[in-house]
């Protein structure tokens, strides 16, 4: 019997070592959820007008083209967790969460084209703290007196739940040149 | 010569519209405003207000004064012909082509120093809206 006990313990502990369930869960839920809310989300809309969205090079080499990175070219203005990291993508919200109608938006150039874009940071509010990929980029970040184009307030004001999750940066328009207070 | 005299012209002609290129109203409305009142300036129900219809306060008196001092507008980092430019054409788009007198620079700078202490109290007091 305790051989039994040891063996199904080994393959148990074998199994939490090589898989973590936690992430397993994470994935499979999001993947259920997201697959079927994708459709429902505002973001929808503001990628269904094609005609002002330019559509930038992804084919960046490094971190600048990489959603789940600080670096990414498009989160030169980030202070939070990145929704890529956090079950949602860099322009969807996380299962679970919704999406912030009013946001700050600023501009970020593109290292593979170098122009600028308007980049809208809506944050993702209904869960508390997302806890991964935190990033806090400030290019055009202005003090909290100027609070249009401040990225410390809480953006998630005007959503059902202020509880703050993370930040999306979606493109929504090609800039003529950088912000003005850059 | 022929040339060279088209070179001045368009020298000069580049310096007086600064050094900065010239940035289309759609994009400031995008920079400045829309992250509040929306892509299509609805606002939001109790929270944000509309900017549709606007042109119609320009009609009362102190109206358009108002709408030259509330805070987003008068705050706005843009210098003050881009900020008329800017403004006019919100209320051209988004009131259904209603006739206005374009607001004017000059205009703007006086009243954007003045900003206003109260704007709720304001607009209510101008008795009429959209």
């Amino acid at each position: 019997m305790s051989r039994m006990d040891a063996q199904f313990e080994g393959w148990g502990r074998l199994l939490a070592r090589r898989t973590g369930r936690r992430s397993f869960l994470a994935r499979v839920g999001a993947l259920l959820a997201g697959s079927a809310a994708l459709p429902l989300l505002p973001v929808a809309r503001a990628s269904a007008d094609s005609s002002r969205v330019p559509a930038p090079s992804e084919s960046i080499p490094g971190p600048e083209g990489d959603p789940t990175r600080c670096e990414y070219w498009r989160h030169c203005a980030i202070d939070g967790f990145l929704c890529a990291c956090c079950g949602g993508s860099a322009t969807t919200c996380p299962p679970g969460t919704e999406m912030a109608p009013v946001t700050w938006i600023g501009t970020c150039r593109n290292p593979a084209d170098g122009r600028d874009y308007i980049i809208s940071y809506n944050d993702c509010c209904g869960k508390g703290f997302c806890g991964r990929c935190g990033c806090n980029r400030n290019e055009g970040d202005r003090p909290e007196y100027h609070w249009v184009r401040s990225n410390d307030i809480n953006w998630c004001a005007g959503a059902k739940s202020q509880a703050y999750h993370c930040s999306v940066a979606i493109v929504v328009g090609q800039a003529t040149e950088a912000q003005p207070e850059r | 010569m022929r040339r060279a005299a088209a070179w001045i012209v368009a020298l000069s002609c580049g310096l007086a519209a600064g050094a900065s290129a010239k940035v289309p109203p759609e994009e400031s409305y995008q920079l400045h405003c829309s992250g509040c009142h929306g892509p299509d300036g609805a606002g939001r129900a109790d929270f944000v207000p509309s900017l549709r219809g606007l042109a119609v306060l320009l009609e009362s008196p102190g109206g358009r004064a108002y709408l030259a001092r509330v805070p987003g507008v008068a705050q706005a980092p843009l210098e003050s012909a881009a900020l008329a430019e800017l403004l006019n054409w919100v209320l051209r788009e988004l009131s259904d082509g209603r006739e206005f007198a374009p607001y004017a620079a000059h205009e703007l700078e006086a009243w954007r120093r003045d900003p206003l202490r109260d704007p709720a109290a304001a607009r209510s007091a101008l008795g009429r809206g959209p």
